[in-house]
């Protein structure tokens, strides 16, 4: 599904310049949901950033479903992002002046809209709104529809990001510490549904975070430090999705790590 | 479009006061374009059907001014040319006139002649009466302002059915007078007043002396006036001249329409700025918003498509607005500078009129959107999607700085020389280069500013220290308000100048405080009995007239040299004055103006060759001055001393046309002696009022524009300001939580504003000054000369308009920054 292989990317703001990716070669089958771990200025966001097309690394390819994203024209990568990745970002971002449903439905139009897709593969517009509704009903956002962001809470609104992510059905589901700005009763909720939702859809989910808490709830954890992945947990959720994560597992691990 | 029109629909919508202001500058751009527009058209057409009035059935105006003018047998081959269905000859004589009975010596007065009710086939008009029937060889109509000139005794007017007599070839003849006239209704054959007779009794009893110095050439329709000038040249050579009547009339505003070209160029490119000015603070209040719709999948081109939608909207807005404005404008405008004379025809708008204004001002307005919707879809993602984008203290951009200085350089050598062309194209230049030096301008003469105002406003230094932090966008602000303030002050500078050389121009003609004009030649006892009057101090006067000098028919002035000498009359530029107007006395000589010695080559000491009643006399020139008395047809006369002009001329230059008068101040007395006569009396200072009068009338059109520029660019200004306001609402809350109170966070912004506006506004007008002085040379003529004049009220107008406005404009937004919660403020954006 993802294969990314030795992934170099260095920022030149100050000198020496700063190698932030050293060579890192990551794989992500279909359906699997796995946490990228690590501290602050691990690098964990930049790895992030350029499995899902938006940083060009130095060196390096990453394919998802067979497809060297980078080696796509600008034009070409946008359309690839909007139709097979979906990202949740950790200050929701939402579209202020867009209500709840339509920020969901953003990536569905923005599909139906672009030039290069022919009217016959344009989705109707009572399609999308159902397909909104059921995600909303999904993620425990009934009623919310034609509110807009600065109406709802942080945890609603994150979970609208989530939605909107899922929106357009993408191969690739991307998060970077998405409870990363939620209280943590918000956040474990975010992060169920989250890890319900990938689940039950077979959803491809690779999720960014410094909190073991969160990354508990993945089916592996990569661990990253100064730009490399030094260690690789099974969280043994992956045939078992009804077990609850194992916290105490994963931080006796990443206590031998010194993380 | 439809997924994101939801957004464009919405952000138009979230900043109404944004939208509407970038809606009012684009509809203004369309507005100026339209209104000028229908003005021109509307003055052309008014010209051009005045024209036609004017020159009536005339196609073609054969003419002679010498001698007795055309010969009867020159008409009869004027008849025979091809296109030429009538040729019909304008008699026209000089004689003295009285009123019947009443023994006077009577008044030279101009007899023209009419042939079916028209001279020379031009209407005249009637005001009263009639004229007199065809063939008639006993009536007469006058002109009005003749009856009371030709009163038996003062006070009492001629009447419709008075008898007037003239000299006849058989000696005094008395003539019934029928109607009366307006004054130059006839066209350019006579443009002093006249009394109208049959032509019948031209060729009958007036026969002696007869001059025909026109004869109008009706045209069959498919002839036209160049075609047959060229056969009448070629019939009658070379001593005639022709002249299309309907034609070659000067358009009104024409020494203006590329000034006005210019400042309605400037008011469609302000226009496209606001709107580019408006595009850009959208990207810049959305870059979140541009960053996750990118991550979300939009494709650049979806986010210019977006941002340039947006333009697209506030422009549609402006249309109707534009389109409505600009025909109340052009209404407006056509009315106000419709000659008095004429009733202004009203609006008549072309579609097409319609379109190019919609073209050329929406179309500017979104060229001018689209280069930030451009660089909106080009935002790097991630910079676009970060919570708080790093605003450091700008740097000058040193890319710009190279081509600012080839700017200033190429306006340096365009102003070197006079070519308007080449000048238009130096303050294009300079402007350029002003507006690419800004960001090291502006907070230069921000810090001077605040110095100078630190006294009055002490939070001026701080915020002279935020215009040096925001350089650019400060700089990007200023442009459009300093270039238009800047192109208003040099309107004003050439408008106070050409103010200047206009009074100076009236007070070196007129040695007295008033002018009492006559409608015709005077006779010397009337000088006689006003310099009688108690309140007369001294009474010298002027006579205009036509004669053959150096090959042409040129305007003399006649007057009292010793007079002008000795009261400082006439600007003398060669030799001193009372050299040149002392030696006019003393031999045949002329003072000229400096127009005419240009053109034709003369210089002090030139002999001209004049036909006199003596034959042809030798005229020196003794001096010139830089303007003289102004002729029928417009153009500057000669001045020579009136006794010897009598010598030389006789009859001719006998009696006075207009007296100026030295009073003791008890003018109201002065002028019921003047009107006893038939004289008009006007004071000195009325003739340059009405001379500055119509100067500013002119002129005001483009002053109104100027200033239609700089309130568009103020649009700029204030969505700026008030965007920065807002942007700025986080760091007021960094600092309140620092300890500053509300009242110094209000004051902190409005100084900034404040300043930055004053800054802007003091640029300008410096920089106008500069282009006034390259643009006064270029406008420079022979008989315009006008010296540096600071156009103050100008400046001191637009300084305290658009500082008071700026700070209006921020006083709400200031209050509302001052005043939020430093929690909320820090929380959110």
């Amino acid at each position: 599904m993802l294969v990314a292989e030795s992934l170099r990317k260095s920022f030149h703001v100050s000198r020496p310049a700063r190698q932030v990716l050293r060579g890192i070669s990551l794989t992500v089958g279909h359906g699997e949901f796995v946490a990228v771990m690590g501290a602050s200025g691990s690098g964990k966001s930049t790895l992030l950033h350029v499995l899902g097309g938006l940083e060009r690394p130095d060196s390096g390819s990453v394919r998802i479903q067979g497809v060297d994203i980078y080696s796509l024209a600008d034009g070409a990568r946008s359309a690839f992002r909007r139709d097979h990745i979906g990202f949740v970002f950790q200050f929701f971002n939402l579209l202020p002046a867009l209500t709840a449903a339509e920020n969901v439905a953003l990536p569905l139009r923005l599909r139906n809209e672009s030039w290069l897709r022919p009217r016959s593969r344009r989705v109707a517009q009572s399609v999308i709104m159902e397909r909104v509704t059921t995600l909303m009903d999904q993620l425990n956002l009934r009623g919310l529809q034609g509110h807009g962001p600065d109406e709802i809470s942080g945890g609603e609104q994150q979970r609208i990001a989530i939605a909107r992510a899922l929106a357009a059905a993408p191969s690739l589901l991307l998060a970077d510490e998405p409870t990363g700005n939620l209280d943590w009763n918000s956040g474990q909720e975010v992060l169920s549904m989250l890890a319900r939702l990938c689940r039950a859809q077979a959803q491809t989910a690779v999720l960014v975070t410094h909190d073991a808490q969160v990354a508990a709830y993945a089916d592996r954890v990569l661990v990253i430090r100064d730009g490399e992945i030094i260690d690789e947990i099974e969280m043994g959720r992956r045939d078992d999705p009804g077990k609850r994560p194992d916290h105490a597992r994963l931080a006796a691990r990443l206590a031998k790590l010194e993380l | 479009m439809s997924g994101l029109w939801p957004l464009v629909w919405r952000a138009v919508g979230a900043r109404p006061l944004r939208s509407a202001l970038t809606s009012i500058a684009v509809a203004l751009g369309i507005a100026v374009v339209l209104g000028v527009q229908i003005t021109i058209n509307g003055l052309d057409t008014q010209a051009a059907a005045a024209q036609q009035l004017r020159a009536g059935a005339s196609g073609l105006d054969v003419r002679v001014d010498a001698g007795a003018g055309i010969t009867p047998a020159q008409v009869l081959r004027l008849g025979g040319i091809q296109g030429v269905a009538q040729a019909a000859p304008l008699y026209e004589k000089r004689v003295a006139a009285a009123p019947a009975g009443s023994g006077l010596q009577g008044l030279t007065v101009t007899l023209v002649g009419l042939q079916d009710g028209t001279a020379g086939l031009r209407p005249v008009h009637v005001v009263a009466g009639r004229l007199p029937h065809p063939g008639s060889i006993n009536e007469v109509a006058i002109d009005q302002a003749l009856s009371q000139a030709l009163a038996t005794k003062r006070g009492t007017a001629i009447h419709i059915g008075d008898r007037i007599q003239m000299i006849t070839a058989s000696g005094p003849d008395q003539f019934v007078v029928v109607g009366t006239t307006a004054g130059t209704s006839a066209g350019p054959a006579f443009t002093r007043s006249a009394v109208f007779a049959d032509n019948a009794a031209m060729l009958g009893t007036f026969r002696l002396g007869l001059r025909t110095p026109l004869v109008a050439l009706r045209l069959f329709p498919s002839f036209n006036a160049a075609d047959v000038a060229a056969q009448v040249h070629a019939r009658l050579g070379s001593q005639v001249t022709t002249y299309d009547p309907t034609g070659g009339g000067l358009a009104p505003l024409a020494d203006l329409r590329a000034l006005l070209a210019l400042v309605t160029m400037l008011s469609v490119v302000i226009g496209a700025g606001v709107t580019a000015n408006s595009v850009a603070l959208a990207v810049l209040e959305r870059r979140r918003d541009i960053g996750l719709l990118r991550a979300a999948g939009a494709s650049a081109t979806q986010v210019f498509r977006m941002f340039a939608a947006e333009a697209a909207l506030v422009c549609a807005f402006a249309v109707p607005v534009g389109v409505g404005v600009g025909v109340a404008l052009g209404y407006f405008l056509g009315s106000q500078y419709s000659p008095p004379d004429l009733p202004f025809g009203g609006v008549s708008v072309s579609a097409w009129q319609v379109i190019a204004a919609i073209a050329a001002g929406v179309g500017a307005a979104l060229l001018g959107g689209m280069v930030p919707a451009f660089a909106a879809a080009r935002v790097p993602i991630l910079d676009a999607l970060r919570l708080h984008p790093q605003q450091g203290r700008q740097r000058v951009n040193t890319a710009l700085l190279s081509p600012a200085v080839l700017c200033l350089v190429g306006a340096t050598l365009c102003f070197i020389s006079s070519a308007s062309g080449l000048v238009a194209l130096g303050v294009a230049l300079f402007l350029l280069g002003v507006v690419l030096t800004l960001p090291v301008l502006m907070p230069l003469i921000g810090a001077l500013v605040a110095r100078a105002v630190s006294r009055f406003s002490p939070g001026a230094a701080n915020a002279a220290a935020g215009l040096v932090r925001s350089r650019n966008r400060t700089s990007l602000t200023a442009a459009g308000l300093a270039v238009t303030v800047a192109t208003a002050v040099a309107v004003g500078t050439l408008t106070a100048s050409a103010l200047s050389a206009s009074d100076a121009w009236v007070s070196h003609l007129f040695v007295g405080d008033m002018v009492l004009s006559s409608p015709v030649t005077q006779r010397d006892t009337v000088m006689t009995a006003v310099r009688h009057d108690p309140d007369v101090i001294s009474a010298t006067p002027l006579r205009f007239f036509s004669e053959p000098v150096a090959g042409a028919v040129l305007g003399i002035t006649t007057l009292e040299p010793t007079v002008y000498a000795g009261q400082g009359g006439l600007d003398v530029v060669t030799p001193d004055r009372s050299q040149a107007l002392n030696s006019l006395e003393n031999s045949p000589s002329f003072v000229v103006p400096q127009q005419l010695a240009s053109a034709s080559g003369w210089q002090v000491g030139t002999q001209l060759p004049v036909q006199t009643a003596k034959g042809t006399v030798y005229f020196t020139v003794t001096g010139i001055v830089s303007h003289s008395f102004p002729g029928g047809d417009g153009s500057e006369t000669l001045v020579m001393a009136n006794d010897l002009a009598r010598t030389y001329f006789g009859a001719a230059a006998s009696g006075f046309d207009d007296l100026v008068v030295t009073t003791d101040g008890a003018t109201g007395n002065v002028q019921a002696t003047a009107a006893s006569y038939g004289m008009q009396g006007v004071q000195v200072d009325s003739i340059s009022g009405a001379a500055r009068d119509a100067l500013q009338h002119s002129v005001g059109l483009l002053v109104a524009l100027a200033v239609i520029a700089v309130g568009i660019a103020m649009l700029a200004l204030v969505n700026t300001l008030v965007v920065n306001v807002r942007q700025r609402t986080r760091e007021l809350a960094l600092l309140r939580a620092v300890g500053m109170d509300r009242r110094q966070a209000f004051r902190l912004v409005v100084s900034e504003s404040g300043l930055l506006a004053l800054t802007t506004v003091l640029l300008g007008v410096g920089v106008g000054c500069v282009i006034a002085l390259p643009m006064m040379r270029a406008s420079s003529t022979a008989t315009f000369t006008p010296v540096f004049v600071f156009p103050a009220s100008v400046a001191v107008a637009l300084v305290l308009t658009v500082v008071v406005s700026t700070l209006l404009a921020v006083l709400g937004p200031a209050r509302r920054a001052a005043n939020a919660s430093v929690l909320d403020a820090l929380r959110h954006e």
